[in-house]
């Protein structure tokens, strides 16, 4: 028999393949234009909506996640029902501890301030801001990156530790130092400003030091844009979380509703973390259901943002599949319009492979065409979604958009753009081949 | 097995060949029985009524149909129980196949459909393109290489399908009513060309077609009626002086 030519070396078969068939497929293609463009837009569209919802996806993981991940809040001290009591010398004890390098206490409590607005009867009007008390140095040291960045450097406190808490008692010297966010910022209202503060029964004027970004998360997503900073003790003071009781009769109490414990470098590295937590609930055991690892927040946001993420994930996932089901369709009309030609390829010894192969490639040309071009509605779409976010939900998320995000996404379409193209390449390889040629097709 | 199994003589050898169609409660007996040996550099062309069976026949020979039972021999190999796999390998290297309809493919010009099953042998791309060049200049297409089908009339078509099918040096060319579709100058002309591949390189030719002119010009003659192959005719120019089995 004369079959001079059917010698495969594994060398052939690594070169022949899909080469020659880009140009053939991008032919067959161009034989259906309007098609095959309809088509690639449909999954342009789909890769935009996918890649925009998974960054969305993505952005809501990394704006829960990284604050406290860039944080150097190891450990915190976090009660249920919000109250520590002595915190500034329970922060004190616990820094003395070798394995840490501080301990901070904070207070989030709302507290009413006399905002500046022309049209009022007296120019002022009072309203309820979010405030959150803080030692000023090793807060600033507890944030990570991002969050200080929300923060212009130049408007900070002028006191970095917590004066009028003195030596533990509340008869220090009042600052009265405060930091506001953006939001609240207007031609009334500037740094050097005073702003009033209405506190328990009396005002007490605060200078306003310093401005930042309203949609500052905060270490545990604060969604209210009008907040302010101010030192704790002042906060306390101003609130009525200092002292219980008035005259002689009056106890300090010192109430915040959480102390971070930042561990030393070491300690980190020999990851002490859990030890440190044990030590807390065995020397606080008031607060022993309380104490809460990095790794253990982490979590909990997670398992918070969980649903939203999977939601975003699901409509950008759901949305590409309908998108490469279309692709697959449209390839197995492709494929039964062209039942006769198929049936005369077999006919004259294409191998089912090559037809295999041929229907792939079409289809994934198709796929990664619409694909590339659904990038840009993509990243489009991704700025848009976060904005809105943004805006509607008043928690900032980031842009989980990169090119490293988008080669992840183009690798994804492409393993199941190839699986879904499957069928329509099986159609194509299961003809009757007699059938095929005598079909009306 | 007897004796004819091993005859390297013989190209094609059926052997109590039946291909059954179920419709519905009937049976359709498109081939019925059919023995027959076709050797080596013979020339055969098969009429008959339509619905006989013919298209059948060359299927089954051609390996793009299998035979519901009986034996099958091309070229000293029993085909008829290889998978698809090996089918394939059989139409692409021992059978060349022309139909009644050209069937090119619409998208690929003249010489690309020659090459197209060279392609598929792995043949080099310098070696099909000289290959393909020198097929399509022996049909006298040598000004339409680069033509698509659709720029093409039918008879030049028909001669790319030659082409085409003579690509991978087929031991058996197999056509379906070839000049069923072209007027009688151009069916002439296909012919001869047919005829020339016969004496000049000694390819085993069956050819179907319901056109006396175009069957009596074989020297070896077939008739069928209901799947049987029910006349064999030699004529004197019979080439090989092999004598029709079992008739
Ligand atoms: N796929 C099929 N299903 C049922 N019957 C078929 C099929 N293909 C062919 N036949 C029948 O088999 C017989 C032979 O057909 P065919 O070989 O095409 O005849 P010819 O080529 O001689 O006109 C006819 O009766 C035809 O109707
Ligand atoms: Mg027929």
């Amino acid at each position: 028999m004369a079959m001079p030519h059917r010698e495969e070396t594994p060398h052939e078969l690594a070169l022949n393949p899909h080469v020659s068939r880009l140009p053939v497929a991008i032919r067959n293609l161009l034989r259906r234009p309007m098609r095959s463009v309809m088509t690639c837009a449909a999954v342009a569209i789909s890769m935009g909506l996918l890649i925009s919802m998974f960054s969305v996806s993505e952005g809501i993981m990394d704006s829960a996640e990284v604050p406290l991940l860039e944080s150097r809040e190891d450990l915190v001290i976090n009660p249920d029902q919000g109250r520590i009591e002595l915190s500034h010398t329970i922060a004190a004890d616990i820094t003395s501890w070798d394995e840490v390098d501080f301990a901070t206490p904070a207070l989030y409590q709302d507290m009413r301030v006399l905002l500046p607005e022309p049209d009022a009867v007296d120019g002022r009007y009072p309203k309820v801001v979010e405030a959150l008390g803080i030692v000023p140095a090793p807060f600033w040291e507890l944030m990570g990156e991002r969050e200080r960045e929300r923060f212009d450097q130049d408007e900070w406190f002028t006191y970095l530790d917590d004066p009028y808490f003195g030596n533990g008692t509340y008869d220090g010297h009042f600052t009265g130092e405060i930091l506001l966010s953006q939001n609240l910022r207007g031609p009334d209202l500037q740094v050097g400003h005073v702003l009033p503060v209405i506190a328990l029964d009396r005002v007490v004027n605060m200078t306003v030091v310093g401005f930042f970004d309203h949609e500052w998360a905060g270490l545990t997503g604060i969604a209210d844009l009008s907040f302010a900073i101010l030192h704790l003790s002042e906060l306390q003071a101003l609130t009525g979380m200092a002292w219980e009781g008035e005259g002689a009769s009056a106890r300090v109490v010192d109430l915040s509703n959480l102390v971070s414990v930042a561990l030393t470098p070491e300690a980190v590295k020999d990851r002490a973390e859990e030890e440190v937590a044990q030590r807390i609930r065995d020397e606080y055991p008031a607060y022993a259901e309380d104490v809460f690892t990095k790794g253990e927040q982490l979590e909990l946001i997670r398992q918070e943002t969980m649903i939203a993420e999977a939601f975003y994930f699901a409509i950008g996932s759901v949305s590409m599949l309908i998108g490469l089901l279309f692709v697959a369709t449209i390839m197995i009309v492709s494929v039964l319009e062209r039942t006769r030609e198929i049936g005369i390829l077999r006919a004259i010894g294409i191998s089912r492979r090559s037809v295999f192969a041929q229907v792939i490639t079409e289809a994934m040309v198709l796929v990664l065409a619409g694909a590339l071009i659904g990038i840009v509605p993509g990243y489009f779409g991704a700025v848009w979604a976060a904005e809105r976010i943004s805006t509607n939900v008043g928690v900032s998320i980031d842009l989980g958009f990169s090119t490293a995000f988008v080669i992840q996404a183009l690798l994804w379409v492409f393993l199941v753009g190839v699986l879904f193209a499957m069928y329509p390449a099986y159609v194509a390889i299961r003809m009757n081949i007699v059938k095929a040629i005598t079909s009306s097709h | 097995m007897d004796v004819g199994a091993q005859d390297t003589r013989i190209a094609i050898r059926m052997d109590d060949i039946t291909k059954v169609y179920e419709v519905g409660e009937t049976e359709i007996r498109a081939l019925d029985g059919v023995d027959l040996e076709i050797m080596r550099g013979q020339f055969v062309s098969i009429m008959g009524p339509s619905g006989s069976g013919k298209s059948t026949l060359l299927n089954v020979i051609g390996c793009i149909d299998t035979p519901t039972s009986g034996s099958l021999r091309i070229m000293d190999q029993e085909v008829s129980r290889l998978k698809d796999k090996d089918l394939t390998a059989i139409r692409l290297s021992t059978i060349g196949f022309i139909f009644q309809q050209f069937y090119l493919i619409p998208t690929l010009n003249a010489i690309e459909n020659v090459e197209l099953p060279m392609k598929e042998a792995r043949i080099p791309r310098d070696d099909r393109h000289r290959r393909a060049t020198q097929l399509l200049a022996m049909v006298g297409l040598s000004n339409r290489m680069s033509h698509l089908p659709n720029q093409l009339s039918g008879g030049e078509q028909q001669r790319v399908a030659i082409a085409r099918a003579l690509a991978n040096e087929p031991d058996i060319l197999l056509a379906d009513e070839p000049t069923g579709e072209v007027d009688s100058q151009t069916s002439d002309s296909i012919l001869s060309i047919l005829e020339d591949l016969n004496r000049d390189r000694g390819l085993t030719m069956v050819v179907v077609s319901h056109d006396p002119n175009v069957a009596n010009r074989a020297p070896r003659r077939l008739s069928m009626v209901d799947g049987k192959i029910v006349s064999d005719r030699s004529g004197p120019m019979i080439t090989g002086g092999n004598v029709p089995r079992g008739t």
